[in-house]
């Protein structure tokens, strides 16, 4: 079988959601050679290009992303120990995400949710409704990477800019990548808050977060927003728009 | 009639029903007992992209029949104690059955009869507007005196504010409570300046949690002039505590109930088009029976877009309607969320093909639009309000066959740009403040959209209201 081939059925078994597929494919890579990073990017995340369009044609939904999701995390464990130095995935970084307090919608954070999990990150969902000292606890317990904020509504809202300021007062903005999304949440906002990401769309998220980590801004230095794909950079203190 | 004592046996069956985590009511018990009706109707792969407008009754009718068992099956979901409150079916046909076909509300020139409709129904329905959408302090009152021009705009439900005398409103706070009397005051304001003391009122907007309305609601409330509580549910099949709070608040006051907010996504739990279409009539027959509604409020929206325009959305919930105006006498509204922002052609084009797929299919009301997809604090103005209340009474003169190819052509219009809708030009940026008049580059939109509209068999008057 040609490398283009095990790679495909890793991608193939990604798409169909099928876990021990995917270790089986993942499996017969690793062992013709192939780098894990390949089988990865090739393999992985070429199966979730296929799902993201399937998704988009109405094909699939929700509860078949989950199943996708499954098998990507499966194939990042496997991987994990065959990664070289400085190749990490985002599989190990921790991502705090909740609807901000007072506020009892949850569609929309539980795609973000839902996509972040299946793009590799390890998401630990606090619900909806959850305070800032919830969100804090929560970040601070886990040793999360990322304070994942989702609001409606505006009243709700004014907790993200708490929040970035709670950082601040607790001398722990430099830990935490805070990033902001949700119905009423735009890139204007986001700068007055201060955070470090803005993602209109569930999938701009990711791309927000990989961007921060992968990048070598660190947490409270810039604000990347990320609008139906589009990505633009604002520095602290520039003018955003 | 409303019962206290019914809706706290309701409340009781949240506290005792089955435990269900909100993880698996999610990602199993929703999608596995959607899945297993669509199946047993044979109701799966039924969207057809040439019928943004339902011609199929009887399609309708099998949605109504097989959401009925559905909604007896799955029950709701209560997120506070993680319980599944069901309901027999008994219980829903007597709820249907009390709910009531019409309502009387407002006074003096202001009083209307909200009534039940059917597809294709020649009674105009009632437009009611704006929607909770935030403005600042100083600019409620001129906002809504000029949506309030128009005679047709019969209700008024919002707009909203996020601040109290310039203080952040936080939600679950004691500033919701205050900024929910607020929002009294400034909506008294703006009736009285546009004479019409009288009015509807549906409230409390900016009550994002039980406090606002709690606060309030008893205030805009009168004998003479009952209000409508909006109380808006967390999602699809789910009720909370806050919506009890607000269930318990409405009937205790006497006002009446408008149950829903919770919206069915396409590409979500419910999955499919079709998958959505039975969440959202048994959201809604669901709510009617837990909470009493008078009125309900549930809708379906395309994740894709966060939108209710796109071509499955619109077809979706049109087939909703049809099949609960055909089945029930329900009065409700399915939102819409226009997602371009005012002094653009897309909002009205948006707004239109919404206003008109409900309409023509049997809805009793709508509330709206959701300029700019509500995203943009002041991004509403009069002018689309009038606009959308023209175009939602003219749906009562057309057929579901006419409103199909209408709506086939107002898609060729805006589906491509669905993705990247302009966001428009603010109320300050688009309206003079003190004559309440749309700038000239406004106007010429909404007429030249207007007049595409008359070409196209849409029979829509003047949608400048300040210029009458």
């Amino acid at each position: 079988m040609s490398n283009e081939e095990l790679l495909m059925n890793v991608s193939n078994a990604i798409v169909v959601g099928d876990v021990e597929g995917t270790l089986a494919g993942g499996q017969a890579a690793l062992d013709a050679g192939i780098p894990a990073e390949d089988i990865l990017q090739k393999g992985g995340t070429h199966g979730l290009d296929i799902v993201g369009e399937m998704f988009e044609n109405l094909e699939i939904f929700m509860p078949e992303l989950l199943i996708c999701a499954e098998a990507m995390k499966s194939l990042l464990a496997q991987m994990k120990p065959h990664l070289k130095a400085g190749a990490g995935s985002v599989a190990d970084i921790k991502v705090v995400i909740g609807t901000c307090f007072g506020d009892m919608h949850d569609m929309g954070k539980n795609i973000t949710a839902l996509e972040m999990s299946l793009h590799g990150y390890d998401v630990i969902d606090l619900g909806a409704n959850v305070s800032n000292k919830e969100f804090y606890r929560a970040a601070e317990e886990h040793q999360a990477g990322i304070i994942a904020m989702s609001a409606l509504m505006t009243t709700s809202a004014f907790y993200q800019k708490d929040m970035v300021e709670y950082l601040i007062e607790q001398g722990k903005r430099d830990q935490y990548y805070v990033i902001m999304g949700g119905g009423v949440v735009t890139e204007r906002w986001v700068a007055e808050c201060g955070a470090d990401g803005y993602g209109r769309m569930a999938t701009d998220a990711v791309i927000v977060s990989d961007m921060l980590i992968k990048g070598d801004a660190g947490p409270g230095t810039s604000t990347i927003n990320v609008f139906q794909g589009s990505t633009t950079r604002a520095d602290k203190g520039q003018t955003l728009l | 009639m409303h019962s206290l004592k019914r809706l706290v046996e309701m409340m009781e069956r949240a506290k005792k029903g089955p435990l269900c985590t909100e993880k698996d009511w999610n990602q199993k018990v929703v999608p596995e007992t959607n899945r297993k009706y669509l199946k047993k109707y044979d109701l799966e792969h039924r969207f057809n992209k040439e019928e943004p407008v339902n011609q199929d009754m009887a399609l309708a009718d099998r949605f109504f029949e097989a959401a009925m068992e559905y909604a007896v099956e799955i029950g709701l979901f209560c997120p506070d104690t993680e319980r599944i409150i069901h309901v027999s079916k008994p219980e829903i046909l007597q709820a249907l059955a009390d709910a009531p076909d019409h309502l009387v509300l407002g006074k003096f020139d202001d009083r209307i009869t909200m009534r039940a409709r059917r597809p294709e129904s020649d009674i105009p329905p009632i437009f009611a507007g704006p929607l909770c959408i935030q403005v600042d302090e100083d600019l409620f009152v001129p906002i809504a005196e000029g949506i309030l021009k128009s005679k047709k705009v019969r209700i008024q439900e919002g707009p909203a504010i996020d601040t109290v005398y310039g203080r952040p409103g936080y939600s679950g706070s004691p500033f919701e409570t205050a900024v929910g009397i607020r929002v009294v005051e400034l909506k008294r304001q703006a009736q009285e300046l546009a004479g019409r003391p009288g009015m509807p009122n549906f409230g409390i907007c900016s009550s994002t949690t039980e406090y606002g309305n709690m606060g309030a609601l008893h205030l805009l409330h009168k004998p003479d002039n009952p209000a409508v509580a909006i109380i808006l549910n967390p999602s699809e099949l789910k009720v909370d505590f806050s919506s009890f709070h607000k269930a318990a608040h409405a009937i205790g006051i006497g006002a009446y109930l408008d149950c829903g907010g919770a919206y069915a996504m396409i590409g979500g739990w419910s999955g499919s088009p079709e998958g959505c279409v039975l969440t959202n009539i048994a959201t809604d027959i669901l709510n009617f029976t837990i909470q009493q509604s008078d009125v309900a409020a549930s809708c379906i929206y395309d994740m894709r877009y966060d939108s209710s325009c796109s071509r499955p959305a619109l077809w979706a919930n049109s087939i909703a309607t049809q099949a609960e105006t055909r089945n029930t006498h329900m009065m409700m509204y399915k939102l819409i969320n226009q997602l371009a922002g005012p002094c653009t052609e897309e909002i009205l084009y948006t707004s239109t093909a919404g206003s008109l797929e409900t309409g023509v299919s049997g809805n009793a009301f709508q509330i709206g639009p959701r300029s700019a997809g509500g995203r943009f604090k002041n991004y509403l103005t009069p002018l689309e309000h009038w606009f959308m209340a023209e175009v939602y009474e003219a749906s009562a003169k057309l057929t579901l066959e006419k409103t199909n190819e209408i709506c086939l052509w107002l898609l060729s219009k805006y589906e491509a740009g669905i993705k990247n809708p302009p966001e428009g030009k603010s109320f300050v940026d688009c309206f003079d403040i003190k004559t309440l008049t749309p700038s000239q580059e406004w106007m010429d939109i909404a007429d030249r959209v207007a007049e595409d509209m008359r070409k196209h068999g849409i029979p829509i008057g003047d949608p400048v209201v300040s210029r009458k």
